[in-house]
């Protein structure tokens, strides 16, 4: 017999004997194959020195028998509780996917933006007139802007991607008798040349004062504090 | 021998290597059969009773080259079950070795 026909057979007197979390005995019987054989050991020779399964079945039924009542009662009042606490983490966890969703696509329209400020395209007419000059330095700051914010929707993706994998693992481990390691809530640390961190102040800094001197140019060219008025962008 | 016999023998053999350290199933299985000729497979079920005994708990470490494997790790109440066995299996096989002694022509 071979590995495959070994753990199917294994599998199906498993079934056959009423176990539960076959997955878990059979990944016990595929670890030792792929261990044997990294030893040299042909397919036919391991499954040969290991029991037969209907055998091995029978000895998991056997053990199985002390708890089973006990443990099914168990896992009966704990999917309950399980299902509400869920339905709870779904709901926030749902707000965390919301938010980064919400900021890429910020950070998306802040690149449409530059895109149309950097080439004078005025689509629908919905910016207002500036002279090139002023897109320009307003181009530039909603670019920062935005690398900022793509920056800033990485990290949250990656932090809620961690938190949802924590949550599961948590969950698994509740219906498997704690067998995995806990997760930690902080994601392992990223290596990248750039200081993402850094590039996101730099650029978030960059983004304020760009608009701030922009701002400051188009008063000086228009004489006013108030230069919008001066371009009717209100009429 | 006897194949139930064997196995309760078995049991303490288990409790005795995880009394020091945490095992991969697989290593229990290639320990044992150094010891005795009982079949490799045999060992995984009876480390799931012990589980379901409580004398053994398991947990998954994560390696850095493939999957994560499952350790046996011996329980406080595993380790008190493997001193009162230790003691009574020593102390039988004394009593039958000195039984023997007395009745062996060789």
């Amino acid at each position: 017999m071979d590995k495959k026909g070994y753990l199917s057979l294994l599998r199906s007197e498993l079934k056959k004997a009423g176990i539960t979390e076959i997955d878990d005995i059979l990944e016990e019987y595929r670890t030792h194959f792929e261990l044997k054989q990294k030893k040299g050991k042909t397919e036919e020779e391991i499954a040969r020195k290991l029991a037969s399964p209907e055998y091995i079945a029978n000895e998991y039924a056997q053990s199985l028998n002390i708890t089973s009542n006990n443990e099914k009662f168990s896992k009966i009042t704990m999917s309950i509780g399980l299902g509400f606490i869920d339905v709870i983490m779904f709901m926030v966890l749902i707000i965390f996917v919301g938010w980064v969703i919400v900021l890429g696509a910020f950070s998306l329209i802040l690149l449409v933006l530059s895109f149309l400020l950097f080439t004078n395209l005025n689509i629908a007419n919905l910016i207002p007139f500036i002279p090139y000059y002023g897109k320009l330095l307003i181009g530039i700051s909603s670019l920062s802007l935005c690398i900022a914010s793509f920056i800033g929707t990485t990290y949250c993706y990656i932090y809620v991607r961690q938190w949802i994998r924590v949550y599961l693992r948590w969950h698994k481990n509740i219906l498997n008798n704690r067998v995995y390691p806990k997760l930690s809530l902080i994601p392992e640390r990223l290596t990248s040349s750039i200081k993402p961190r850094l590039l996101m102040m730099i650029t978030f800094v960059t983004s304020g004062s760009f608009l701030i001197i922009s701002m400051i140019i188009m008063m000086i060219d228009t004489n006013s504090f108030e230069f919008w008025h001066e371009w009717n962008w209100f009429q | 021998m006897d194949i139930q016999y064997k196995k309760g023998v078995l049991k303490l053999c288990l409790l005795s290597l995880l009394n020091t350290d945490d095992w991969y199933g697989y290593d229990i299985s290639e320990a044992l059969s150094k010891i005795t000729n009982i079949s490799d497979g045999t060992v995984y079920p009876i480390l799931r009773k012990m589980k379901f005994e409580g004398l053994v708990n398991t947990y998954l470490s994560e390696d850095s080259n493939g999957p994560p494997r499952k350790y046996y790790t011996i329980t406080t109440l595993g380790k008190e079950e493997f001193q009162k066995q230790a003691k009574e299996w020593l102390e039988f096989c004394e009593a039958v070795k000195k039984l023997i002694k007395e009745n062996y022509d060789g």
